[in-house]
């Protein structure tokens, strides 16, 4: 069982883009220090998402982060891009419980977030829908609670840019939940 | 070993994900009826235990050792030498040459060990150890078994 899901985590280091070229081009001591960097934000993330399911979503989100590594073209971009095939994975494992199972189990928690007049489930479901970099920073901002500053520490950006990234996503997010 | 509460990936579990980070990677996976202590000891006795669990390895010689990190030589079936560099952390061990991956994972459950074992190739270099996946499999099933059966012997302690 996870850790408390509505605990704030510190901001996550940026991760060194040599890293990511090491651990693509088949180092595996590179794919281990990947892990180790990647792990804690791909399992807040899970368990924010698909809750009780948090475990096997990380568990999924991972494989599927090392399956496709070798194709990112941006090592730059890897947080970003963790993140949002995090939170895909997350959403599809939770449709798939709650179809088996039915019930309620997404964890949006509500102080952290502007979008508990939505439904939290479908909140997982555009979200899935949203270009790489936008859900990232979503999930970043309001799933797992960093500020402005955390998240441009994390990604390297400049807090302004995080800043305006930030508003698109949430307009874009907003268009798309109306469509 | 593992914390389910822990931000550390569960040993077994991380050999999956390595695996499928490295393309044409082969694991096995076994539960093995030893206890952690003992298989894990096996495992990182690596001048003493690994020739006679490894099925390619004939030798290997400890030539620099932290608590953490080791440098081996391993000699390969065929007299081939080859420097490796190790990572051992309790429940996880991982080796890789220029041209070989080797990892283990183990995790303990009750008075059992569940333990991975995955190996990768990594150039051409190593062609002529290329097998294919089932065999490959296969050895690697032998190597988690002769593992069970170190663990096993009065000896290791």
């Amino acid at each position: 069982m996870q850790g408390n899901p509505l605990e704030v985590p510190g901001p996550f280091l940026g991760v060194d883009p040599n890293l990511v070229r090491a651990a693509q081009s088949g180092d595996a001591f590179a794919v281990d220090a990947l892990i180790d960097a990647l792990y804690p934000l791909v399992r807040r993330i899970s368990a924010r998402i698909a809750g009780n399911q948090g475990e096997d979503a990380a568990q999924e989100a991972l494989l599927a982060i090392f399956r496709g590594l070798p194709a990112l073209r941006s090592p730059e971009a890897v947080i970003n891009w963790a993140s949002a095939v995090t939170a895909r994975t997350a959403a599809r494992v939770d449709r798939t419980e709650r179809r088996q199972h039915g019930g309620q189990s997404v964890h949006i928690p509500e102080r952290l977030s502007p979008w508990v007049e939505f439904d939290a489930l479908e909140v997982t479901d555009v979200l899935a829908r949203l270009p790489a970099r936008d859900c990232a920073l979503l999930v970043l901002s309001d799933l797992q609670g960093l500020s402005e500053r955390d998240i441009a520490a994390t990604l390297g950006l400049p807090v302004g840019t995080v800043k305006s990234r930030l508003h698109r996503a949430r307009r874009r997010f907003r268009e798309e939940w109306s469509r | 070993m593992n914390n389910a509460n822990s931000d550390w990936l569960d040993p077994v579990l991380r050999v999956h994900v390595l695996a499928a980070a490295l393309p044409g990677s082969v694991v096995a996976e076994r539960d093995l009826a030893a206890p952690f202590d003992r298989v894990w000891r096996v495992v990182t006795d690596l001048e003493t235990m690994a020739p006679q669990y490894e099925t390619n390895v004939t030798a290997i010689e400890v030539v620099e050792r932290s608590p953490t990190w080791a440098r081996i030589v391993a000699t390969f079936l065929g007299g081939r030498l080859e420097e490796m560099d190790v990572r051992i952390v309790p429940g996880w061990c991982l080796m890789q040459s220029e041209s070989v991956v080797s990892a283990f994972g183990a995790r303990q459950v009750g008075t059992h060990t569940v333990l991975a074992h995955l190996e990768h190739r990594r150039t051409s270099a190593s062609a002529s150890t290329i097998q294919s996946p089932h065999n490959a499999y296969r050895m690697l099933i032998r190597e988690l078994d002769a593992i069970e059966l170190l663990a096993a012997r009065t000896d290791v302690c």
